[in-house]
């Protein structure tokens, strides 16, 4: 009995823990942020609860805990992979203004004009195709549209994530019904479907298909492993030429209990110098700082391609509903 | 006339459709000891497992006195696997707020014999000792009613017959009524207890 | 049996309370908009419906075809290495579903409905083989006996008609972990063919702020297992029929090689391959690696360890909290269910089913509007939180166990106490529970094991975040495969330690 007993204490001694000086809610991989966030809590010597988002949530499970927790926020700072979620947060109220001085440089499309949230760090929409093969792959959105080049492609299905953003974000320069219209013509032309980005960069890696339209960090991690791919980045444009960019985002929450501290992390995450470690990762997120030297491989906007300027807060408004259009397309 | 411990008036306990005691009166008084017969599910067990409150009844009363004070030896014996004797003795005896009883445990072992299974649990026991040991269990609660199911129905004639002696052992200790229900009419003849036959759901004295 | 003027029955509602039905509360109010919910249940829905009844189906019946042989002849006969095999039976249990599918996906490049079909069988196929010998325990050894002096076909066919209702617990168990599945069949779609199963609906639905959505699409499935639980209960109580008569043992038979190589190769199949594979793949390299085979394992292990040690500790806390909790709630909730009968029972038991067949993410959401208050702060942020989550949602499991402990129990036991005035407190602990232990402990196991496998709703908790399951399952999506074998393999390494400790030391002479 004594023994139980003692387990009993150890267990409850353990249950105990004393409050974090910083809480950071994290959707960006977990293999890639939580060094950069530890690194941050040795140079400050405090203590930091990171809590992180699983990948198959993408994202939403965060922003959803984000809001459950609106009437006693436990956040400080949201780090989101994406940006649309952030604009969400903000139009619910949950964010407030901050504007980080090391992001300077960093171009005012990517930074909230309130200054709620602030981009950097972004992925790409890229078309990775591979190179040890004679592959047709599309330049642009609407060569997709023809079997010529669908039938030897895929794509990740647009329920979630960057695809879902890409897909809004055309929804709502034309409309939900062109949109289907597009799927269901790209289906027919023979385009294949993935569960998601990274699935369908392992299916043109396995040479499943020739092509995938996917995000530079997926490609990334194909060529690092040594598979023959290279990345074109796909004009989207409708009328205007460019390809679409996804930054990372990060914004202070209102009432963050550690306001202080938490400006400093968002400083240090949006600084140029955090902007190159992630450069430097697997990922090989693109820094949005001007003047970065970045590693070989990775092709700066606008210098390298052009850039479409997106309306993140429209598209972060018609988000909701094209998950639920696309879920009834495709969840069959 | 001594007030009865056990009323029993109008009693119906039915099992679904099936009725098993139909209209059943019965009064016991202090100190009486009568024996139940009838044949295989005629309802005997029924009616102790209704006396004693283990089993809900359809209609009619039955008032005990004493109702803290009505324990039963069951068919099987019913000790508890993980205690050994004089735990089992000790527990039983403070549920029923009686006093000294360890001292009184020890006492009653030696009374029936079986002061050497005071640590032994009744998986190392013998038919004969672990018998002697529900007993003791009973008594030692100072029972005002005792409710013998079956007590010997599972036992040879050799054991039969040292069953009878140990019950007449037993009840030369105690006071309690007793109700003792079997379908062998010698056990209670042995006993020299007042038969009642259970039949069509009542009861019918000889 | 048991009023509210007994302090313990104020315990079971308090405990139950906290743990199940207050985080529940949020959803429950939300299957009021299921009428609305019917109006959009369209061709799309029903397909995806069908589609998982008939999976979980396939599934319940593959885990029978592997589970119940191998209890059968692991629990009635002694063959060559039948301990070894009774040994590692319940580390198959063990094994994540994830692992599993991953594992097998290595093996044959299997994929596709089919391959979550297999996979979900082989993940709960120890279900029915632990429940047929749990009850190959309880058989006569007078009636086998006498069947099998007449032919041993006969005793072979009295095992199976004495074994069968075990068998389709398991199996049934099977079915209703299957259906809510989202994680194999997510993973099969990835690696293979795409194909949507039922709770993929659920799940999406679920990760949108109005988590209700999520719970009230869940109603389906819901109702399913509900249905197939409130099934069992009849055949759980056709069991617990306590023998006096002496049990048979395992005895030898002719042809034991071939009964131990059949058992081989079905723990193979469950246990060996998936072990072997994950081992394998701990030292995997891609094209442009330099170093070997054992470097690239050895380094896995150490990252897994230095990565994943502090999401352990905290992980086995609340898993061990979690489970502590049930192993003192259970056996009273036993003792409720033995008592009760009829409509009582039923919706006793639909009250303490439900946490654990509605969507994890609900009741996540759902504990984070009752217990995120700014006076609750400490409670909110430690493990306790995702402790009593855990035992509110796996509280069944360890019930159902303690059910059939009690009613494997003579009856003349509790009766003779109640008789005696003995309280509920000591009827419950001081007989049941110390003469069956060894049930209260399997109930507690079986739930820390769940615990450990908890994804959805660790994520939404402060203190569950950092979990194990959570560290496993982005490593898996991100490929970091030498990690995730090794990570997993270390995980199950300490799971199963006790158990090869406790066999062990249970042969030693003593």
């Amino acid at each position: 009995m004594s023994k139980i007993f003692s387990i009993i204490c150890i267990l409850l001694l353990g249950a105990c823990s004393k409050p974090a000086e910083l809480v950071i809610y994290c959707s960006l991989d977990q293999d890639l942020s939580e060094q950069i966030i530890r690194d941050f809590e040795k140079k400050h010597d405090i203590e930091i609860n990171v809590q992180f988002d699983v990948e198959r949530n993408k994202t939403v499970g965060l922003v959803s805990r984000i809001i459950a927790e609106a009437k006693n926020p436990r956040a400080d700072v949201f780090w989101n992979n994406e940006i649309a979620h952030t604009i969400r947060l903000k139009d619910l109220g949950l964010t407030t203004a901050y504007a980080p001085a090391t992001a300077e440089g960093i171009p005012a499309i990517f930074i909230d004009a309130d200054n709620h949230y602030t981009g950097f760090a972004a992925r790409a929409r890229v078309i990775m195709y591979r190179t040890d093969i004679q592959v047709n792959y599309p330049k642009h959105l609407n060569d997709f549209l023809n079997s010529e080049y669908a039938e030897n492609g895929v794509m990740a299905q647009p329920l979630t994530g960057t695809t879902l953003s890409n897909f809004a974000y055309l929804i709502q320069q034309s409309s939900t019904a062109e949109v289907v219209q597009w799927f269901d013509d790209v289906k027919s032309a023979g385009l294949g479907f993935a569960a998601g980005n990274a699935d369908a960069m392992r299916r043109v890696c396995a040479g499943d298909y020739a092509w995938c339209f996917t995000d530079t960090d997926d490609a990334a991690k194909a060529v690092v492993n040594g598979y023959p791919v290279a990345i074109h980045y796909l004009d989207q444009g409708m009328g205007e030429n460019g390809a679409m960019l996804i930054p990372n985002s990060i914004c202070l929450l209102e009432g963050a209990q550690q306001n202080e501290m938490a400006k400093k992390f968002i400083d240090y995450v949006v600084s140029a110098e955090c902007e190159l470690r992630l450069a430097h990762s697997t990922s090989a997120q693109i820094p949005l700082h001007s003047g970065i030297t970045v590693p070989d491989g990775i092709l700066l906007p606008n210098r390298d391609y052009p850039v479409l300027d997106i309306p993140w807060a429209a598209v972060a408004a018609e988000l909701d509903d094209a998950a639920s259009t696309f879920q009834e397309l495709f969840v069959r | 006339m001594t007030h009865p411990i056990l009323n029993i008036q109008q009693l119906c306990k039915s099992f679904g459709e099936q009725s098993v005691l139909h209209g059943l009166d019965m009064q016991l008084e202090a100190g009486q000891r009568i024996a139940i017969l009838g044949e295989s599910g005629c309802g005997k067990s029924t009616l102790l497992r209704v006396i004693s409150g283990l089993e809900e009844y359809n209609s009619g009363q039955v008032t005990l006195e004493h109702p803290r004070r009505c324990l039963m030896v069951f068919q099987d014996l019913g000790l508890w696997p993980s205690h050994t004797s004089m735990q089992q003795l000790i527990m039983a005896a403070k549920a029923s707020k009686i006093d000294d009883a360890a001292a009184k445990a020890e006492h009653l072992l030696e009374q029936l014999q079986i002061s050497h299974i005071a640590d032994r649990k009744p998986a190392t026991l013998s038919g004969g000792e672990a018998r002697r040991l529900a007993f003791a269990r009973v008594l030692i609660c100072q029972p005002k009613l005792i409710l013998l199911d079956e007590a010997f129905s599972s036992l040879d004639a050799d054991n039969r017959q040292q069953g009878i002696e140990l019950l007449q052992e037993v009840l030369a200790l105690s006071s309690a009524a007793v109700i003792m229900v079997t379908h062998n009419q010698d056990d209670a003849t042995q006993l020299d207890f007042p038969i009642f036959d259970l039949v069509g759901g009542q009861l019918l004295a000889r | 049996m048991m009023t509210f003027k007994s302090p313990w029955a104020w315990l079971l509602a308090i405990v139950s309370l906290l743990c199940a039905w207050l985080p529940l509360m949020p959803s429950v109010v939300a299957f009021f908009d299921f009428p609305q919910w019917l109006g959009t249940l369209d061709s799309r829905l029903l397909l995806l419906l069908w589609r998982s009844i008939w999976m979980s189906s396939a599934a319940a019946i593959g885990s029978l075809i592997l589970g119940w042989p191998l209890g059968l002849f692991l629990g009635r006969y002694r063959f060559p290495l039948r301990s070894t095999y009774l040994l590692f039976l319940p580390l198959s249990l063990m094994l994540p579903p994830l692992m599993v599918a991953q594992a097998w996906y290595g093996l044959t490049g299997m994929s596709g409905v089919w391959a979550s079909v297999f996979s979900f069988a082989c993940c709960y196929a120890p279900l029915p083989a632990l429940l047929v010998i749990r009850s190959l325990k309880k058989q006569s050894s007078a009636s086998y006996d006498a069947a099998r002096m007449v032919s041993g076909g006969l005793g072979l066919r009295l095992l199976i008609s004495h074994t069968r209702g075990a068998a389709f617990v398991g199996a049934a168990l099977c079915f209703i972990f299957s259906i809510g599945d989202f994680a194999v069949p997510d993973y099969f779609a990835t690696v293979g063919d795409l194909f949507h199963v039922y709770s993929s609906e659920v799940f999406s639905n679920s990760r949108n702020s109005d988590f209700t959505a999520g719970a009230v699409s869940s109603l389906p499935l819901i109702v399913i297992s509900l249905a197939m639980l409130l099934g069992l209960l009849p055949w759980l109580k056709n069991q617990q029929q306590h023998t006096s008569q002496q049990c048979a043992e395992p005895h030898t038979v002719k042809h034991s090689m071939s009964l131990s190589v059949f058992c081989l190769g079905l723990t193979t199949i469950l246990v060996f391959a998936v072990i072997g594979r994950m081992y394998f793949e701990t030292g995997m390299r891609g094209p442009l690696a330099t170093s070997s085979w054992l470097q690239t394992s050895s380094k896995a292990f150490s990252d897994a360890f230095s990565l994943g040690r502090a999401d352990m500790i905290r992980t086995f806390q609340f898993a061990s909290i979690g489970a502590l909790i049930c192993m003192v709630v259970a056996p009273l909730w036993a003792f409720v269910f033995h008592y009760s009968s009829g409509l009582k029972r039923n919706l006793l038991f639909v009250l303490l089913v439900l946490p654990m067949l509605i969507p994890s993410l609900s009741l996540g959401f759902g504990s984070i509007v009752v217990f995120n208050q700014p006076y609750l702060d400490g409670f909110y942020n430690s493990i306790w939180l995702p402790a009593m989550l855990i035992a509110g949602r796996f509280m069944p499991i360890a019930v159902l166990i303690c059910i059939n402990a009690l009613g494997s129990q003579a009856a003349a036991v509790d009766n003779s106490a109640k008789l005696h005035g003995l309280s509920i407190g000591q009827r419950v602990y001081a007989l049941f529970v110390r003469n069956n232990w060894r049930a209260c402990l399997l109930g507690g196991a079986l739930v820390f094991v769940f615990a450990m496998r908890e994804l959805d709703f660790a994520i939404l908790l402060p203190a569950a975040n950092q979990s194990t399951a959570v560290r496993y399952y982005n490593a898996l999506h991100f490929s970091r495969d030498n990690f995730v074998a090794a990570f997993g393999l270390s995980i199950c390494f300490i799971l199963f330690l006790p158990v090869m400790l406790h066999s062990w030391l249970s042969k030693k002479p003593s």
